[in-house]
């Protein structure tokens, strides 16, 4: 006999196996200030909807962290950002962040792959499984945006 | 074919793994789980609890007596001990529901500290040893000489005249004195009894020490003896009706306390059952000369 899980649990389950993939996501699109609170955001929405949802976890919660990044350029407020290259102590995380925005100026599909790839440490076969792509098309992604990435950064 | 880019396998891109090293600090990380805290405050609490209760008695550095664990967990200034420890001056002797303790003293004898008592030892020299029951009951067996040995309760002071007795206490401060063997006497508020074996006597804060009596009479006089211990001399008649040849104890006590009113009856009753010897003359009886009333006392207690 199995033991029943609550539903709310196994949310918990699911969200925590998907942390990366929400966090890559977001990295792609916000600054990288933004992200803990809009994976908050996205979780709290992926709560209320989990009861009515009938297919994958992952695309589905792909969907409402792309969604969520959207949200956030629509309604954010008026303010005057730092720029995200200021001086840093840790001179490696300043190039990470210089390369990640590099990252961010290429198109939006290879700027996610990659970013799940080469940030979140994922594989092709995982990004492709969690996000609902092909692994081709994942594959493809990867190569043509590596790529790009190359030529930006020579 | 491996593909490094795709899936990590293959000879490793070294621009990749660059951009691997350089960017994987950015990545996410996972919260790290809270640690249980109340796991060690749990510990910690247990472990607090655990050093209060089984701590290790101090060492008095002035006179002392040694304390016995009889049962239970009785324990002395808050910590408890396991066999034995020294009970100092001005130190607290405590027992619960289920502690016995038993303080030896040297050359005097010793008392047994029953369940939910709270004892002092509130001074002790070679000629004098002192006390104090707070609340609860003790069980006193004493071999030394008359008077050397004392408990202070709320309510009165028992002096020990060679005994052994129980003696117990409220902590509402009514107690009760019974004498097993040899006597006792008790005093306070002014007032004083002497309480013989096969005796008791009540007593309360405020008020010092009752009337005593007989344990064999207890059923006829205890309940008017307290209305008059509690002033209510109305109630004397009751007494003196219920009175046998046992209650000359009794009676002799009343006759001294009484008001002028109630000596007389006290008197006839009294000498009715021992009559008085010669040098208590019934005139300075009824007025209370000491001396007269020692007279009798003395005979009396050659009987009782």
């Amino acid at each position: 006999m199995m033991l029943g899980v609550s539903p709310r649990s196994r949310f918990a389950d699911l969200f925590a196996k998907h942390a990366a993939l929400v966090h890559g996501i977001l990295l792609a699109r916000v600054p990288r200030g933004e992200v803990d609170d809009l994976m908050q955001d996205v979780f709290v929405s992926a709560l209320q909807g989990f009861d009515g949802l009938r297919g994958e976890f992952g695309p589905w919660i792909a969907t409402i962290a792309r969604n969520r990044a959207i949200d956030f350029y629509r309604t954010r407020r008026k303010t005057a950002e730092l720029p995200e290259d200021l001086p840093h102590h840790d001179p490696d995380k300043s190039e990470a962040e210089r390369v990640l925005e590099v990252i961010r100026t290429l198109p939006e599909a290879y700027r996610e792959t990659l970013v799940l790839r080469l940030v979140e440490g994922m594989t092709g076969p995982e990004i492709a499984e969690r996000v609902g792509l092909t692994p081709e098309s994942v594959r493809v992604n990867l190569h043509r945006g590596m790529a790009m990435l190359r030529e930006k950064l020579s | 074919m491996s593909d490094y880019l795709w899936d990590k396998s293959g000879k490793p891109d070294p621009e990749i793994e660059q951009l691997e090293r350089t960017l994987g600090k950015l990545g996410y990380r996972a919260p790290q789980p809270r640690r249980r805290l109340w796991i060690p405050l749990l510990a910690a609490a247990a472990l607090l609890v655990l050093f209060v209760l089984y701590r290790r008695p101090r060492t008095p550095t002035g006179p002392s007596f040694e304390v016995a664990r009889v049962e239970g967990n009785p324990r002395i200034e808050s910590r408890t001990f396991k066999t034995t420890a020294r009970l100092g001056v001005g130190w607290a002797l405590e027992t619960d529901h289920d502690d016995i303790a038993r303080v030896d003293m040297p050359g005097v004898g010793h008392v047994q500290v029953l369940p939910q008592s709270l004892v002092r030892l509130a001074e002790t020299r070679p000629d004098h040893h002192r006390l104090s029951l707070e609340r609860g009951a003790i069980h006193v067996k004493v071999n030394a000489p008359p008077r050397l040995f004392v408990v202070d309760t709320p309510a009165a002071r028992a002096i020990d005249l060679g005994c052994e007795y129980v003696l117990t206490m409220s902590p509402e401060g009514v107690g009760t004195l019974e004498v097993r063997s040899g006597s006792v006497e008790l005093e306070g508020k002014g007032h004083k009894a002497t309480i013989p074996a096969g005796a008791m006597c009540g007593m309360r804060k405020g008020a010092g020490p009752g009337t005593p009596y007989f344990t064999r009479s207890a059923e006829r006089l205890r309940a008017p003896l307290e209305k008059v211990d509690a002033g209510d001399w109305a109630a004397i008649d009751q007494v003196i009706s219920a009175t046998d040849h046992y209650d000359t104890l009794t009676l002799i006590h009343l006759l001294e306390r009484a008001p002028e009113a109630h000596r007389p009856k006290l008197y006839a009753r009294l000498a009715e059952l021992s009559p008085p010897p010669p040098a208590a003359k019934p005139d300075e009886v009824l007025k209370g000369v000491p001396s007269a009333m020692s007279a009798w006392r003395t005979d009396l207690e050659a009987k009782w």
